[in-house]
């Protein structure tokens, strides 16, 4: 190192809260955020790019002294936006929300049990394919961990609306499979 | 139909408060409607991120059996490379220079140090791939390089003049910080870039920081004459 260093005038202890903090929240969400993204439609390389994007954005906000207040339901309302501004732009590229290939999901079991699980999730995704758009993605988002408010703060709901997408969505899967 | 049972999912989700969810717990502990329903909800909801987890997981394995291939035969081609080098008794890469597969892994390593404060603005989405390569080719400079740490390539080591506490002792990534968060207007003049290497502890505090200042690379023209 030489010694050519310079004084450095910035405020070093929210420099470094910053850096912790998306630090912790890199560790805490990337899988989730990813998951919510394949199972939104995208490839897991896009998933990953946005991901990645989201990350940086986030890096901006605190760098710019954005509000840090439900810092969860930001990241992935921007995920969220740049995952559906893709889908609108190359909407042909990427699968429908959901939309799996059932047999390669119940490949690894054991035949009896690939079977079984193969019914189950040919019935579940059924199911799912008869939720509408909302419905789909506020259980994505709980799915994730998101509460209600969160949720809410994502889709541009209230987190009465949240509650009662979500509940009618259970009940949707419920009355049309049996798992 | 018991008038509950509207509100069993919010209650499953542990969304109701105080008192309202007491109550909705005492009604499931006697109605044997609820409870039913409650485990079906319960059921489902499981389920469903059965479902997306293995949709999840069954498009990382497509990836990767994309990918595997033209893995093994990049990483056959560095072992033939490198047995047809030792046979002429020329050795290309010294063996403590770190993989490419250790490179490949710094980018997506959360950070306790932090590297390279420079006079620009943040990367934009093209940028920041380019800047992910671009920090691939750094990590391979920096090993030999004994003032910049190059994440997990880069072995926690003693750097020559420093006291071994400097190098940061876990993961590192690389992140770019626009000047304007860090220096007022004006005062970093152009062409100037600053490598920062920050240790943080485990506790958030910073415990030193440099800041060195370098002129900032221009690449050759190669139409110039």
């Amino acid at each position: 190192m030489s010694d050519d260093s310079v004084p450095l005038a910035l405020p070093l202890s929210r420099f470094a809260t910053d850096m912790c903090e998306a630090t912790n929240l890199y560790r805490e969400l990337h899988k989730p955020l990813r998951r919510y993204l394949v199972c939104l439609g995208l490839s897991t390389d896009e998933a990953q790019d946005v991901v990645q994007d989201a990350f940086v954005s986030l890096q901006r906000h605190l760098a710019a002294n954005g509000s840090k207040e439900s810092i969860r339901s930001w990241l992935y309302r921007v995920a969220h936006n740049q995952a559906r501004n893709r889908q609108q732009s190359y909407g042909r590229r990427f699968a429908a929300p959901l939309d799996a290939g059932v047999e390669s999901i119940a490949d690894q079991e054991t035949p009896e049990r690939a079977v079984l699980k193969k019914e189950r999730f040919e019935r579940l995704g059924k199911a799912i394919r008869l939720l509408t758009e909302s419905e789909r993605e506020c259980l994505l988002l709980r799915a994730g961990g998101l509460r209600y408010r969160e949720i809410g703060e994502v889709m541009g709901m209230s987190t009465s609306t949240v509650g009662d997408t979500v509940e009618r969505a259970i009940k949707k899967l419920a009355e049309q499979c049996n798992v | 139909m018991c008038d509950y049972s509207r509100r069993l999912v919010a209650w499953l989700d542990r969304e109701m408060q105080g008192d309202e969810a007491s109550e909705m717990e005492r009604h499931v502990a006697v109605c044997a409607e609820c409870r039913n329903g409650a485990a079906e909800f319960d059921r489902v909801s499981g389920a469903f991120e059965d479902y997306c987890e293995a949709l999840a997981r069954t498009k990382d394995q497509r990836n990767g059996i994309r990918v595997a291939p033209i893995f093994w035969a990049a990483a056959a081609a560095i072992v033939l490379a490198l047995m047809f080098a030792h046979t002429r008794g020329q050795v290309a890469l010294p063996m403590q220079q770190p993989s490419m597969t250790a490179v490949a892994k710094t980018d997506s390593s959360p950070s306790l140090a932090v590297k390279a404060a420079e006079n620009v603005a943040l990367p934009s989405k093209a940028d920041h791939r380019a800047a992910r390569r671009q920090a691939a080719d750094r990590t391979v400079e920096g090993a030999a390089s004994p003032g910049l740490c190059s994440g997990q390539g880069c072995a926690p080591r003693k750097v020559e003049g420093q006291s071994a506490k400097w190098v940061a002792e876990e993961l590192a990534i690389q992140i770019a910080i626009p000047s304007e968060a860090m220096f007022p207007p004006g005062a970093v003049p152009e062409g100037v870039v600053f490598v920062a290497d920050v240790s943080i502890g485990s506790d958030g505090r910073v415990e030193q920081l440099r800041l060195r200042p370098r002129p900032a690379r221009f690449e050759r023209r190669t139409d110039q004459p």
